[in-house]
């Protein structure tokens, strides 16, 4: 595909200019490199909704003058941030930046341009950014989005409505917990309240998926942690030592 | 080339019978999901380890699942002349003494479940001869596979490879004369004779309703159009033991003959095979399996010197129970979201793409050698009038074994449950039980004696579905069963028709009240009504029969929901 010759930075600077849902940045100052576009509209997101424009405008400014008349880099973004974000802003933000697994945007544009065709094309494409970061990340959908042609909206709705497609990175711990009727038959729902418990307290440290056959419905409770499959006794050491107890 | 195929064709054959019966020790090792569940591929890494070290002169092969789940990590070994020998929950601390045995044709009594002199399947045709007449002292004590009740009562037309080969060899698929009906299909039948075959066999979809197999594909074929697909349906997502998992982990190339006689049945090019996302092992090995057919010319362009096309490609899914509908798995690989199409117009005159598709479960598509092989009219003898051939059921919940099996259609359910589950697990009493999925609703244990057929279990508001069993032993709490059913509905809905998205709902919080003991006369004319407004206005399945578990509950076990709950504030608990 020539479309994945040209130069990266390039197109992101296009999709800022031809794209009316981003609001655009001065024009022809450089190109976003890595995630630092994604950064920051993480900053500007922690403004007020009326302040938005204003600070957008600002910080281009300061970006600007980092940047040299260069890329946009995430150590700019970052250096900015540092010195310009008073607390507890800065550290909300810099907090934001470490979760965001590192997209790196060149690798989302070669993997689209790898993968032929419309519409259709899009589950697979989706199935191979999850397997290249653990999950979907927002920034890379908006590559999805441009390059097939697809609306936003649209690519949430598909994205949301598959289990197969997580939104977030995934925590210290990634849990599969089987809750087929098997398993549920052999008490998998206590397993799963303790799990779920921990998985939604602000501070933890599970993510957790509900599956529904493992494939060792003799050995209930299953989990599969970090790809690693437990069962039976070994399963209820494992949930009680992630569980905290 | 037109004369070339047949041949290579039997020089495949020829090469997987070496490879089934070698000149040195071959030890295998059940690698599908079950067995890795349960540490076969640990398993695996230690054998490798163990052969080197001890410099033993085996070959190491990954197999599929014999349907002995239960008994996992399952490990064989055949030496030349003497029977193969299964072990079953093979540990790491018995591998050397496995290795050792091995080489020496020997074996190891304790961890020996069977032997196996000669492998013969159901259908007839070619088999293979391990061992001689003379039984060798140290296997004299074994039963043979065929005379025990777990493998004689089965009838093995389609999963006959499973656990015998490895699902990475198209010759091993090849040696029990694999691609023989794919061969005679497209080289000495024309499709209408294909299609009439099938029709003849009376063979009915195994993924659920039970749609007659020869109708469906004489409707896609009869279809106007040039351009027509054949689509597998391997979204599978019920939540329980996953056989057809198994199935495609342990002999892809079945499906993939099926889906070539299925194109050239009904004219189609291009076929789709979407899978389950879970199902990694399945796709890795259908994966491989797709590339060796196109390597070996069993699918591309001109098959056998025929003219006739056919390409395959794999496509996974998301993970939606809804997606086992077929008008919304064809929206799912359109890229779309997975709801249901209004119907009609059926996928046989305008699905994938718009084009004719014809759209069959992988049970069915991997029937279709085994009635081209033998003939519609052997087929449709098998089984019950209505109910023809062989289904792949599975066993799991409060059962002694969890295991999966293809039996004939017909066979009493609790017989199935008692031969191959060995009853409910820790000697207690079977209360009810689950055929064909959560839309198949709770039935009672005095349903036992019914048969496994299409229309016996839809009498009883119920369905064969995919074939899965669950059994559920007297201390079940049937509320709460229902409760996790239908938080499941719930869970799985679309969204796309309103009866459905808030009917769910709805239906959560009754039981949750009932649960609660707030439950009321009117709740239960509340689910009555709500039942009927469901199945009247939901496009799909899943909303028609979202209702089914409470129904069936409030059918079979009136006292569950009407009888203490309502009048006492029981507190609930979960066990």
């Amino acid at each position: 595909m020539s479309e994945s010759k040209k130069p990266r930075g390039k197109k992101c600077a296009q999709d800022q200019s031809t794209s009316p849902a981003a609001a655009s940045p001065p024009a022809g100052q450089g190109a976003w490199t890595g995630c630092s576009r994604a950064m920051f509209e993480l900053i500007i997101k922690e403004v007020p909704d009326s302040l938005q424009e204003v600070f957008r405008v600002k910080l281009m400014d300061v970006l600007g003058q980092k940047a040299k008349g260069g890329a946009y880099q995430e150590s700019h973004v970052t250096e900015m941030v540092n010195e310009i974000v008073p607390e507890p802003f800065k550290s909300s933000i810099l907090k934001g930046f470490a979760t965001m697994g590192g997209v790196d945007i060149s690798v989302v544009e070669d993997l689209v341009a790898s993968i032929s065709g419309g519409q259709e094309s899009v589950p697979a494409i989706l199935h191979a950014l999850r397997d290249r970061f653990g999950y979907v990340p927002e920034e890379a959908l908006r590559v999805v989005s441009r390059e097939k042609n697809v609306f936003m909206s649209t690519l949430y709705r598909l994205v949301t409505s598959f289990q197969a497609f997580p939104t977030a990175p995934p925590k210290k711990y990634a849990v599969s917990a089987c809750d087929g009727t098997g398993c549920h038959l052999k008490g998998s729902g206590v397993m799963l309240h303790k799990l779920e418990a921990r998985a939604s307290a602000p501070d933890g440290d599970i993510t957790l998926e509900k599956v529904r056959c493992l494939g060792c419905c003799d050995l209930s409770p299953a989990v599969v942690v970090n790809g690693e499959l437990y069962s039976g006794d070994v399963a209820r050491a494992k949930i009680s030592e992630m569980s905290g107890e | 080339m037109k004369k070339d195929k047949p041949l290579e064709l039997d020089a495949m054959q020829k090469k997987g019978i070496s490879l089934l019966v070698p000149a040195r020790a071959r030890i295998t090792v059940g690698m599908a999901t079950c067995g890795l569940a349960k540490g076969a591929g640990k398993v695996f890494e230690a054998l490798k380890h163990e052969i080197k070290k001890q410099k033993a002169k085996a070959d190491l092969v990954e197999v599929g699942c014999n349907g002995l789940c239960y008994a996992e990590p399952i490990v064989e070994v055949i030496c030349p002349g003497k029977p193969r020998i299964t072990y079953g929950r093979v540990g790491i601390d018995r591998i050397a003494d496995l290795v050792a045995s091995a080489v020496k044709g020997g074996v190891v009594k304790d961890l020996a479940l069977m032997k196996m002199d000669r492998l013969t399947p159901a259908a007839g045709g070619a088999s293979i001869t391990y061992a001689g007449a003379k039984v060798p002292k140290d296997a004299a004590g074994l039963k043979e596979c065929g005379k025990l009740d777990f493998f004689k009562k089965q009838m093995k037309l389609i999963s006959k490879n499973a656990g015998t080969i490895s699902p990475g060899q198209v010759e091993e698929y090849c040696a029990l004369g694999g691609y023989r009906a794919m061969l005679k299909a497209v080289t000495s039948m024309s499709p209408d004779e294909v299609v009439k075959e099938i029709t003849d066999s009376k063979l009915r979809g195994r993924g659920g309703a039970g749609f007659p197999t020869g109708l469906k594909l004489q409707a896609c074929r009869r279809a106007a159009g040039e351009v027509k697909y054949i689509v597998a349906n391997g979204s599978e997502g019920d939540p329980e033991i996953a056989m057809h998992r198994s199935f495609l982990e342990s002999d892809p190339h079945a499906l993939i003959e099926g889906m070539i006689i299925a194109g050239y049945a009904v004219g189609a090019a291009e076929g789709y095979v979407y899978l389950n996302d879970r199902y990694q092992v399945a796709c890795e090995r259908l994966a491989g399996a797709i590339a060796q057919a196109e390597e070996m010319g069993l699918i591309g362009s001109n098959i056998a010197g025929s003219g006739f096309y056919f390409s395959l490609r794999m496509k996974r899914g998301g993970g939606a129970y809804v997606c086992g509908e077929e008008t919304a798995l064809l929206n799912a690989l359109e890229g779309s979201f997975g709801e249901p199409r209004p119907r009609p117009p059926y996928p046989a005159e305008s699905g994938l793409f718009g084009k004719p598709t014809a759209v069959n479960n992988i049970e069915t598509l991997a029937t279709l050698p085994v009635i081209i092989a033998k003939g519609g009219t052997w087929y449709a003898g098998i089984g019950t009038p209505g109910s023809t051939g062989t289904k792949i059921v599975a066993l799991s919940g409060h059962v002694a074994r969890s295991c999966w099996v293809e039996v004939p259609l017909g066979m009493e359910i609790g017989e199935i449950i008692d031969t191959f589950g060995g009853g409910a697990a820790n000697g207690k009493k079977i209360k009810a039980f689950q055929a064909g999925g959560p839309s198949g609703g709770i039935l009672p244990a005095k349903l036992l004696k019914l048969k496994l057929d299409y229309d016996r279990l839809a009498k009883e508001g119920s369905l064969l579905g995919s074939g899965g069993l669950v059994v559920m032993d007297e201390d079940t709490d049937l509320l709460e069963m229902t409760r996790f059913f239908t938080d499941f509905f719930a869970d799985e809905t679309c969204g796309k028709c309103s009866s459905c998205r808030e009917g769910t709902k709805r239906l959560q919080d009754i039981i949750r009240d009932i649960m609660e003991g707030q439950g009321t006369g009117e709740h239960v004319e509340l689910v009555k009504r709500l039942a009927s407004a469901m199945s009247d206005t939901s496009a799909c399945a899943l909303g028609k029969t979202a209702a089914v578990p409470f129904m069936s509950v409030l059918n079979h076990f009136p006292g569950v929901i009407q009888g203490k709950p309502l009048k006492t504030k029981a507190k609930h608990t979960t066990s």
